[in-house]
């Protein structure tokens, strides 16, 4: 299940009733950093196209679900203002087995950041602010230097 | 004539200075035709080729045939996670 949320995110206690089956378990915090292509970043801003973007989301782990062996995929992403180091998007999966639930989560990461409609834009220590273009950020290889921003 | 809605996000929504407008476009105006108008009036940083179309809550290829009452949304590059 995918969901936004404009609260901060609550990493919860996943030890919680846990199906017995269940041999691995994987999260992902994405956080916010203070740099991004050699800029100072004192806070971003999230901007969702809400209804598409869990639509687009939940296709994304219906996908992690039928491509890779696992029980079950979570993933929950913030919108509004964020401070460094504030948690964006948390995912976790469940699975029988490790591998599994390692390839599923970084695939779920991966197409968020290529196709659900989540805009970020940076606030500069400088005072100067962008709108940030991740293109093909999916794409094997693609570096971070190879994000451009629009600088305002 | 086509009687359509368009909504706007990040730096696009910025551009146009409103989250969505109701506009009217001629029958078979296309969403490279439409985008392109816009462009112009808003002054967007964009190229058409950077963009994706969405109708309603779904992605569309940019050959798709705006109809009566759609909600279109261009979609900047996307930046989540």
């Amino acid at each position: 299940m995918f969901s936004i949320t404009k609260d901060a995110i609550s990493i919860s206690d996943l030890s919680q009733n846990l199906p017995k089956n269940i041999g691995g378990i994987v999260t992902f915090e994405g956080r916010v950093r203070n740099h991004n292509v050699n800029r100072s970043v004192e806070k971003l801003e999230y901007e969702a196209f809400e209804d598409m973007a869990i639509s687009e989301g939940n296709s994304i782990i219906k996908e992690a679900t039928t491509l890779f062996d696992i029980e079950e995929a979570f993933c929950i992403h913030r919108v509004g203002m964020l401070d460094i180091s504030d948690v964006a998007i948390w995912i976790v999966v469940f699975s029988e087995h490790r591998k599994a639930a390692f390839d599923a989560c970084e695939f779920i990461i991966d197409q968020v950041k290529e196709r659900v409609p989540i805009w970020k834009k940076e606030f500069y220590i400088d005072g100067k602010t962008s709108w940030v273009k991740c293109l093909a950020c999916s794409a094997k290889g693609v570096t971070h230097s190879e994000h451009f921003h629009h600088v305002e | 004539m086509l009687n359509i809605k368009i909504q706007y996000f990040a730096n696009l929504r910025e551009k146009a200075g409103q989250n969505f407008e109701e506009t009217k476009i001629n029958d078979g105006t296309t969403l490279e035709e439409l985008y392109s108008s816009l462009s112009s009036k808003y002054s967007f940083p964009l190229q058409f080729k950077l963009i994706k179309a969405a109708i309603g809550s779904s992605y569309v290829q940019n050959n798709y045939k705006i109809k009566d009452g759609d909600v279109v949304t261009f979609i900047p590059p996307v930046a989540g996670g």
